[in-house]
């Protein structure tokens, strides 16, 4: 006999071993399919990759246009619930969004187009005694007026437009100016009922306008009783 | 093929299948982030340029999980590799902690075969063919290691394999390399450090002061070896950053721990800043060392007076329980060494294990001798298994619901968790028996005696009526629009011991008080001690001619005082304050209108009167 039986039965459970492994990984693999695919970034600054080692465009006096997310009108609509807040809204299955762990603001980001979710924000919680507490308990209109003073890229208001959604949501509809005088963007703020010291924002970012509008139109607050 | 190899298969089946469970996302993430550092850049660069709070030595793991990660896919691939369900990083991070599983298993089972060195070392009682491969079964299979590497995707068991590998060296009289081992695990898990007094104590009781000194030459080298990068790129200092960043990161009474800390804030330990205070004017960290170090000089004690290996793992499981169970910011998974250690204890116990069957034949005996009884050892590491256990889950399910068992999360409730942790503490009690039968019981009173002596100090100056600086309480909230507060230190000295400036207005220089810079709120809890409040403030010496302040006193919320604008050149004011009553003394700056700039504020000699 070329191999003797002791031999042979390690052989054997050897396969046997290996054959079950690879089982147990398979079964592994596919339940992580079952889990939730979102981009999950860490909090804080800390490293997420190389950074670009194109050379620094110069600063032009008008933007470029850039690559605009949409979705065909049969795709399925998904809801995203807030992981602080009791918020929610509807997004395209196809829009890969990112949350950040222990982020106070409760904030989400969608990943397109490369660019780091950390630049695309499209909602997160404003509380205004954090970010200036001279507007708590004022009308959330004042804070949405003077929004623009906390970023160094913006000069100005262009326009503010109140309305409601659908699901009874108190916004504004507001365009800022920009350095360079352009108002690419649109940013939304919804009163939160009950609670003057949260303000729901969004902002536009890259996403096309039937698309960001139709996300509006779906944000709800829903507090648990 | 043997039991021991199916014993294997079985448990790292049951762990494969858990892999691709996304676990503690927060932790994986993180740890996406530091390896992909550490692969594009190096371990130095790594330390500076992310917000990494481990030690030095765990960033080569790391870099090992990065470069394994390389073989399955591209890092730099955004979409995919920052994918919650990337299995592959899933994979390649739990392995670590499952690879230091089976090498735990297999010491276990190597070591408790080794009949002749056990009987040498105080084993006396004699082990059946199958004990070795019982007890590496009860550790391989047992839920809380299960949970720790496959589900959660920690590495408690990573960190404890450097001790357990360091201490059975030692029995094999090989303390140098012993010492080299149990530094590097230090170096890799921050938590092993709690063992390091009780380690050497061995080494000096069991191999003499010669020996001590070398192993402690030892460490020295080993803790250059693995610092070896950040020795030769001269960035050492960053070293001791990442061995003491973990001071205070967390501020709070539990990190989910189900200790003493948890029932006093009432199972919100993560909502409660440790610095309240909780007798006289201690906080509650204090405290915390406080009993701590008393329990832990008692296990030091146990194994100076009376060293052998069965004190020897004993004086490990009480150090490492005192850290869960009495210090704040303790981790839910701190307890987590006590499912090995206690394994290694049993069989140096000699404890009576009777046939099953006979066992209540005579139930008056057999009370009479059940705490020195198998049994009550092993109703002890039962209990310490499902509470473990438990607390793990807990902390799982509490950040991540959706990774957690859902009947366990069902019926876990805040009462549950306070019954927990008051089960943890008679559980940490329990284990006084064994700690009995070797030195006198009134040995007891010394860990009680020292806490109280240590609570008795740190209140001496109400206990004597004296008056006391307010710098002596650590502020509950403390924000401030520029920097970081400063003590005794003026507010610009934030940025590094080079830059270190008295506290000083106009020149008029002080010793004591807070550099702080507008707009402030510095709130401390002193707990209705004190009757009267006295400080000078101003604007600080370092400060831009453009200051301006206004410095507010608040008790319980009402103001107590309020000054004029002040600026530059304006010379120190006194304030004097009746502060009867107040426990929560808030002192506010602001910017008096105008803006923040140049606001260097200071709380000049703040002192209270009881």
């Amino acid at each position: 006999m070329l191999v003797n039986k002791g031999n042979l039965l390690k052989l054997i459970f050897f396969i046997f071993a290996v054959l079950l492994s690879v089982g147990a990984l398979y079964i592994a693999y596919r339940y992580s399919l079952l889990q939730s695919n979102n981009i999950i970034l860490p909090g804080g600054i800390t490293y997420l990759g190389p950074s670009s080692t194109a050379k620094p465009i110069l600063p032009t006096l008008t933007l470029k246009p850039h690559k605009v997310f949409t979705a065909p009108s049969d795709e399925k609509w998904v809801t995203y619930h807030g992981v602080i807040y009791p918020y929610s809204f509807n997004h395209p299955q196809s829009l890969s969004l990112a949350v950040f762990p222990k982020d106070k603001t409760d904030s989400v980001a969608f990943s397109f187009d490369n660019v780091d979710p950390r630049v695309n924000i499209l909602l997160n919680i404003d509380k205004i005694s954090d970010r200036d507490p001279r507007f708590s308990g004022k009308p959330i209109i004042d804070y949405v007026k003077n929004w623009y003073r906390y970023f160094s890229g913006l000069k100005g208001v262009d326009k503010i437009d109140a309305f409601q959604n659908v699901n009874n949501l108190k916004g504004y509809r507001a365009v800022f100016i920009n350095d360079i005088n352009q108002t690419p963007n649109v940013d939304i703020f919804f009163e939160v009922p009950g609670n003057n010291d949260l303000v729901i924002h969004l902002a536009n970012g890259n996403l096309d306008p039937s698309i960001f509008d139709r996300i509006v139109d779906s944000v709800k607050w829903t507090p648990k009783k | 093929m043997s039991a021991f190899s199916i014993l294997i298969v079985v448990g790292l089946v049951i762990r494969l299948m858990l892999i691709g469970n996304t676990g503690f996302l927060a932790d994986v993430s993180f740890w996406k982030s530091w390896g992909l550092a550490a692969i594009d850049h190096g371990i130095v660069w790594t330390s500076f340029n992310t917000n990494i709070n481990y030690p030095p030595g765990f960033i080569y793991v790391l870099w090992i999980m990065g470069k394994l990660y390389s073989l399955f896919g591209n890092p730099h691939d955004f979409n995919s590799y920052w994918r919650e369900n990337n299995f592959a990083f899933l994979l390649v991070s739990k392995s670590i902690a499952i690879a230091a599983d089976v090498f735990i298993a297999w010491l276990i089972y190597f070591f408790f075969s080794q009949k002749d060195r056990l009987k040498k070392l105080g084993v006396t009682f004699p082990l059946s063919p199958n004990f070795p491969l019982i007890l590496s079964a009860v550790f391989f299979l047992n839920p809380v290691v299960i949970i720790d590497s496959a589900l959660w995707g920690q590495v408690e068991s990573f960190g404890i394999m450097f001790t357990l590998l360091a201490i059975l060296l030692l029995f094999y009289k090989r303390p140098y390399l012993a010492t080299f081992i149990f530094i590097t695990g230090t170096l890799m898990k921050l938590q092993n450090i709690i063992y390091l007094p009780i380690y050497f104590i061995f080494i000096y009781r069991s191999f003499g002061l010669k020996t001590l000194i070398k192993s402690l030459s030892v460490s020295a080298i080993t803790f250059v070896l693995v610092c070896l990068p950040f020795v030769l790129a001269g960035d050492l200092s960053q070293v001791l950053f990442l061995m003491t960043i973990n001071s205070d990161y967390f501020p709070w009474l539990s990190l989910n721990a189900h200790n003493l800390w948890w029932i006093v804030s009432g199972a919100k330990g993560l909502n409660v800043t440790d610095k309240i205070t909780v007798l006289g004017m201690t906080n509650a960290k204090t405290a915390g060392l406080i009993i701590f170090s008393s329990f832990y000089f008692l296990s030091c004690l146990l194994l100076y007076l009376k060293t052998n290996v069965r004190n020897f793992f004993l004086s490990l499981i009480l150090g490492i329980f005192a850290f869960f169970l009495f210090t704040t910011q303790s981790h839910e998974r701190y307890s987590y060494p006590l499912v090995v250690l206690m394994l290694f204890l049993y069989p140096f116990l000699n404890l009576e294990y009777g046939k099953f069957a006979t066992r209540f034949v005579n139930l008056k005996s057999y009370l009479k001798n059940f705490f020195g009884s198998a049994d009550y050892f092993w109703l002890l590491y039962i209990l310490a298994s499902i509470l473990i256990f438990f607390n793990i889950h807990f902390g799982l399910v509490y950040n991540y619901p959706q990774n957690g068992w859902g009947f366990l999360s069902q019926i876990t409730t805040p009462q549950l968790t306070i019954v927990s942790a008051y089960f943890h503490i008679v559980l940490f009690f329990a284990f006084f028996v064994f700690v009995c039968s070797q030195i006198s019981p009134l040995f007891l009173i010394i860990p009680f005696a020292l806490t109280a002596i240590g609570l008795t100090l740190t209140n001496s100056s109400l206990l004597l009526r004296q008056n006391v600086s307010l710098t002596a309480f650590k502020p509950i909230i403390a924000n401030q629009d520029f920097s970081i507060l400063q003590v005794n230190k003026s507010v610009n000295s934030y940025s590094g011991w080079k830059s270190w400036n008295r506290l000083s207005n106009n020149y008029f220089y002080y010793r004591f008080g807070f550099g702080a810079h507008a707009k402030s709120n510095l709130t401390f809890d002193i707990n209705k001690k004190f009757k009267r409040f006295t400080a000078d403030i101003g604007i600080d010496t370092e400060a831009g001619t453009q200051a301006s302040v206004v410095f507010q006193i608040f008790g319980d919320e009402k103001k107590l005082f309020e000054s004029e604008k002040m600026g530059k050149f304006d010379f120190p004011k006194h304030v004097e304050i009746d502060i009867s009553g107040v426990k929560y003394l808030e002192l506010i700056l602001d910017d008096g209108g105008d803006g923040i700039n140049n606001d260097h504020a200071d709380w000049l000699n703040p002192v209270l009167y009881p």
